[in-house]
């Protein structure tokens, strides 16, 4: 950050200097006490259990190295299609780079303007090999996650845009109504939803009837399923999806856009050019949490599925909360599994946070 | 936000700041009923439980289903001591005549006239039709609130709630500070290792969080329900984003004036972040409201147990598996609470967010 | 001679203090189970009846929430040493609790004045090892046909009062009922694992070797071979084509489906009599669960749960809890819990009790469980146990009925034949076992 310059000549500047780091870790203390205690110390001892395989009741340990691990990888990675699809990955990469370069060219452009382009395209590209090649829960969690975010976000941002229009009279009644869900928890949504799922006396198929639609078994079809807790947790996140975008619009100054209508531009392109560019932050924030809460969805599928039908609804999460505390017990396994899980939050998290670093603006 | 459509309204702008120039009406209309529609559509499955709450069980599973609650009229009928169930018959003849239930054996259902008690008939059910009216009924409640001591339990849910809230508050206004204003080594690593944090599935540190709190003697305790959750790593980055936004000169012209960094966080960023400070308030209340499984395994205690395990008890209790307007009322005693607060926040939360960005 | 003296005093105050405690403070037991709602109201009535018999003991009941989260709390009390003294588990956790080093098997505690054979049979061999009875049965039930009888009726199908049908005789039922009768199903059951269970048993056929892991630890599973394929087909042939909606793994939707009349019959819990009785608008009958047409009728399993006596290391504890257990099996304890709840007595002498034979008048489907289990052959011809009715025993049992709500997906969604299912469930059930007995190697 930059320094306030002054204090550059100040005698007081070094010792101020000081000073002001102490503050900075004193403030920064209560919050690392709390999570080191509770976060990152029993992330230690959560390891060796991973190493472990603990009969239920834990009277019996037995050492077993890395096994628990080189299972996973069977169940969660389709090895074989990792090898055959290398390739195509390879290729696809290669052809990305050219495109970008032949882009470039033809747009007789320098190829660094173009870098976050050819990144975005090298990102969709891995993730395509990635969910091609990923089984079980991990697929699952994967498919689970894009689904809920991506539309999650997108509906929340254009709700608080048409929100944040100044109306003449229901302002309040419209955000309440739409705001409600957040005061519901997972396992009350999931509650909720099961009731209207009901294949026989549930509502949306009853009103699909009125349209003539035969409507699908919502719970126990095991393609509508993961849609179907995909709704669920779509709507009990919305309220607090559009709460923070509306909250990131409202900062954003109206200088802005009178300019912009000065320059005559339609109201898209006030989104295009200046909403959605200036809420960068407020939707790194979004895409981060949302993408951790989705990993972490519990109460919707325990209600809803219980993982089922067969396994098509089990994302990591349940498939660990199932091996620990469901039927017999396996928290060795249990264990592994959650650090697969950690490690998958991080990768998708710091993809994030390097995209937001060359796309976020701040005002 | 919406284009001006006509050059009266585009001279509108230069005498209306944007924020109090309400659309053109086109749009007003517009907009009116897409949220509306939008609203209906997201608070459907709330007025659904609602309304399912007040059901009686042999209205509640109804094909098709039905919205509002009824029950079956019954009527006194000389000769009989409890009140009859009425029913509306299509006779063999093609008549439709209204007649009560007597009882109901081997397929077939035994009628009476109300108007003459005299008058027995027996039909197949297929030809019988409930008469129903609009009816509240408070069956459910009563059995989903005498289950268990929800008094209680909302004691402590609130007691729990109340902790938290408030350490997480004070908690991550500091440490967001820190990291949106403050300039000091190793800032970057340490933010990165906070929300790191986030990422942490609550299954890996569950086991050895609850080997130690039971260690130090807390099970049953207020402190042990919530020490794992002082702090929030989400607070600390939903805040530092919105300090970040604050501009920087006002933080110099702070310093230049004479005020410390300590009075410029309570004076000056506080205050302008109300907003966004009251929405993770929000936030972390309804994070603590909903725990279940920390407080499921850290109380074994009738008395410490909070709202959330009575509430998931009923649901999740099998054998009750068909008592659907039980399930129902539970749920709507379990968000009441949230909704009140919200519904008393709501205005205070949207008007702080209007107030949080800095304009002009 | 101070010394002595010393000693002395030491002496009479531990005197002093071990009579007055035990003349005035009784015993506080804590005792823990999964029973909430209506259920638990009749835990906590006959809890209550227990202090007050007696003034030497106190029992305090706590809910602790589903069998998962009473085991889990189990767990948790584990780690900290503040277990209960005895604690409810289910059915399928039996061998768990008996490798479990703080269980103190009940028959260590049988005084002369306590004979096992009062209970009945299938009940008390279910929870019994070499040494007799390790838990006290306390709730116990098994699954039954319910069905709506109007419907049934309107279709002219007469099925038996208390008998069970062969799969093509349910099956030529069903094709009546749906051809005489605008009802959408004939049947409606969820994907649990306990139905393929019971049915298997009721054809007579073993779950697991070492007959059923009763006289060695299972190492196999035995439901992917002949009978255990019959059994299954049948089940997934119901829901594939189209005699019973697919509601996958529920317990909850199916009840909706047949109390909303939109399928005939149902196969739910004894334990669900009372529930159907009260929220039916029909009447509702019940009769026997079938079997598979290349067998006879065996009976069925006790599903349910058990009391079990945990060690408190303290031996006037351990006797006091027991005598809890003892009085909760006692007769008018059974008489109360049944009437209470559906599920049902375990005692032999109680099906000849006249209160009970007013009640089951009134409520005669209380009486087809009783009666399914009292038809049970314990015993086979030749004189031998019948393990396939006293039911499977291994360790990881609770995760084995998982993979059999999986393989109803694998075949129902994924097109597997029935067989090829099962064969993929047992592998996974047989690494299962392997994991869990190398801790007990």
């Amino acid at each position: 950050m930059e320094s306030s310059s002054q204090d550059l000549h100040s005698p007081w500047y070094g010792r101020r200097k000081l000073l002001k780091m102490l503050e900075g870790y004193a403030y920064l203390t209560p919050t690392l006490v709390v999570l080191s205690i509770f976060v990152f110390i029993p992330i230690i001892s959560s390891f060796q259990l991973s190493l472990t395989r603990v009969a239920p009741f834990g009277n019996a340990v037995r050492y077993v190295g890395l096994e628990n691990y080189e299972r996973l990888l069977v169940r969660l990675i389709n090895v074989e299609a990792a090898q055959t699809y290398l390739p195509y990955l390879l290729v696809a990469l290669v052809l990305s780079v050219i495109a970008i370069i032949g882009y470039s060219i033809l747009k007789h452009q320098p190829f660094g303007q173009y870098r976050s382009r050819l990144q975005y395209l090298i990102i969709f590209v891995v993730l395509v090999y990635i969910i091609a090649i990923v089984q079980g829960a991990l697929r699952v969690s994967l498919i689970f996650t894009l689904g809920t975010t991506i539309p999650g976000i997108t509906i929340s941002v254009f709700l608080a845009i048409a929100l944040s229009m100044p109306l003449r009279r229901f302002s309040w009644f419209h955000r309440l109504l739409i705001f409600v869900p957040i005061v519901i928890s997972s396992a009350v949504t999931g509650v909720l939803f099961r009731w209207i799922y009901h294949p026989v006396v549930g509502y949306i198929n009853y009103v699909l009837s009125l349209l003539g639609i035969d409507g699908p078994n919502w719970l126990s079809d095991a393609d509508w399923a993961i849609v179907a807790i995909m709704l669920a947790v779509l709507w009990r996140q919305l309220g607090f999806n559009v709460i923070i975008a509306l909250a990131g619009l409202q900062s954003i100054s109206s200088t802005f856009y009178e300019a912009a209508k000065v320059d005559g531009a339609n109201l898209w392109h006030q989104i295009r050019h200046i909403t959605l560019p200036l809420l960068s932050p407020t939707l790194f924030f979004l895409f981060v949490i949302n993408t951790i809460n989705s990993l972490q969805v519990f109460g919707e599928i325990d209600v809803l599925t219980q993982g089922g039908p067969g396994e098509t609804t089990r994302t990591l999460l349940y498939d660990i909360y199932f091996l620990a505390f469901r039927g017999t017990p396996q928290r060795g396994i249990a264990s592994a599994e959650s650090f697969v899980l950690f490690i998958l939050i991080v990768i998708l998290s710091v993809v994030q946070f390097r995209i937001a670093n060359s796309r976020v603006h701040y005002q | 936000m919406s284009m001006p459509t006509s050059e009266k309204e585009k001279s509108a702008i230069a005498v209306r700041s944007m924020e109090e120039r309400p659309v053109d009406l086109r749009s007003e209309i517009i907009l009116q009923f897409l949220l509306f529609g939008v609203g209906l559509i997201v608070s459907f499955p709330i007025l659904l439980a609602l309304l399912s709450s007040f059901k009686v069980p042999e209205d509640i599973i109804n094909y098709p289903p039905t919205l509002f609650p009824q029950q079956q009229v019954h009527v006194s009928v000389t000769g009989y001591d409890e009140p009859l169930p009425l029913y509306q018959l299509t006779l063999d003849d093609g008549t439709v005549a209204e007649y009560a239930q007597v009882s109901r054996e081997g397929g077939r259902l035994y009628m009476v006239n109300p108007s003459n008690p005299g008058d027995m008939i027996d039909v197949a059910p297929s030809a019988a039709k409930r008469i129903e009216r609009f009816a509240l009924s408070f069956e459910n409640y009563e059995t989903a609130w005498t289950s268990q001591p929800f008094a209680r339990y909302f004691f402590n849910s609130v007691v729990q709630t109340g902790i938290i809230v408030a350490f997480q508050l004070l908690f991550s206004i500091l440490a967001a500070y820190a990291f949106a204003i403050l300039d000091f080594p190793g800032r970057n690593f340490l933010f990165y290792l906070i929300v790191g944090s986030l990422m942490v599935p609550f299954q890996l540190t569950f086991i050895p969080n609850f080997i130690f709190v039971s260690e130090l003697g807390l099970s049953n305790t207020y402190i042990g329900l919530t020490l794992p959750f002082l702090a929030s790593a989400f607070g600390v980055f939903l805040l530092r984003q919105f300090f970040m936004s604050l501009p920087r000169e006002l933080y110099e012209a702070a310093l230049i004036d004479g005020a410390n960094s300590w009075l410029y966080l309570w004076r000056v960023v506080v205050p302008l972040s109300k907003g966004a400070i009251s929405a993770f308030g929000i936030f972390s209340f309804l994070g603590a409201w909903s725990q279940y499984l920390w407080p499921l395994v850290i109380t074994n205690e009738v008395d410490m147990r909070t709202i959330q395990i009575g509430i998931r008890f009923f649901l999740f209790d099998q054998e009750r598996g068909a008592d659907w307007g039980g399930i129902m009322a539970t749920a709507i005693i379990a968000l009441l609470p949230t909704l009140l607060i919200f519904l008393v926040a709501q205005r205070q939360l949207v008007r702080g967010i209007a107030m949080t960005g800095l304009k002009g | 001679m101070l010394k002595k003296l010393s000693v002395f005093v030491l002496l009479s105050v531990l005197a002093l203090v071990l009579t007055t405690t035990s003349a005035q403070e009784p015993i506080e037991l804590q005792f823990w189970h999964a029973m909430g709602g209506d259920l638990g109201e009749v835990v906590d009535e006959l809890v209550a009846r227990f202090n007050e018999s007696q003034d030497e003991i106190v029992v305090t009941a706590v809910f602790q929430g589903s069998y998962d989260d009473t085991y889990n709390a189990l767990l948790a009390a584990l780690e900290t040493d503040s277990m209960p003294n005895v604690t409810q588990n289910f059915d399928l956790a039996t061998q768990t609790m008996l490798d479990f080093p703080g269980l103190l098997p009940a028959n260590t505690q049988f005084g002369d004045d306590f004979d096992p054979s009062v209970f009945v049979p299938a009940v008390r061999d279910y929870y019994s090892d070499e040494n007799g009875m390790v838990a006290m049965a306390f709730n116990s039930s098994t699954p039954i046909l319910y069905y709506n009888a109007e419907i049934v009726a309107e279709a002219g199908v007469d099925l038996p009062d208390n008998d069970s049908l062969s799969f093509s005789e349910l099956l030529e039922a069903c094709d009546t009922i749906m051809a005489n009768t605008d009802t959408q199903y004939c049947i409606t059951f969820g994907q649990v694992g306990w139905y393929f269970e019971q049915i298997l048993a009721n054809s007579g056929g073993l779950y697991f070797n070492n007959d059923n892991g009763r006289t060695a630890r299972a190492s196999e599973v035995m439901f992917n071979q002949g009978l255990g394929v019959e059994v299954f087909t049948f089940l997934t042939d119901l829901m594939a084509n189209g005699y019973a909606p697919n509601l996958g793994n529920t317990w909850t939707d199916t009840d909706a489906t047949f109390l909303a009349g939109e399928a005939a019959m149902i196969f739910d819990s004894t334990a669900g009599a009372r529930g159907f009785q009260e929220a039916a608008e029909f009447e509702v009958d019940t009769t026997y669960i079938p079997h598979a047409d290349s067998a006879e009728r065996n009976g069925v399993v006790i599903g349910g749960a058990a009391l079990y006596l945990l060690d408190s290391g303290d031996e006037a504890t351990n006797q006091a809890a027991w005598e809890f257990m003892r009085f909760m099996s006692q007769e008018p304890q059974q008489i109360t819990w049944h009437t209470g709840t559906g599920y049902f007595p375990v005692r032999s002498s109680l099906q000849d009790n006249e209160e009970l034979q007013t009640f089951w008048a009134d409520n005669p489907n209380f009486l087809t469980a009783i009666q399914q289990l009292a038809d049970t052959n314990t015993t086979l011809d030749d004189g031998a146990p019948n393990y396939a009715v006293l039911g499977g025993r291994a360790g990881p049992f609770p995760a084995i009925r998982q993979l059999i709500v999986t393989a109803y997906s694998r075949v129902l969604d994924d097109g597997l034949t029935p067989q090829e299912a099962l064969d993929e469930a047992a592998a996974a059930a047989n690494q299962e076992l392997a994991d869990y007995n190398a801790f007990f190697e």
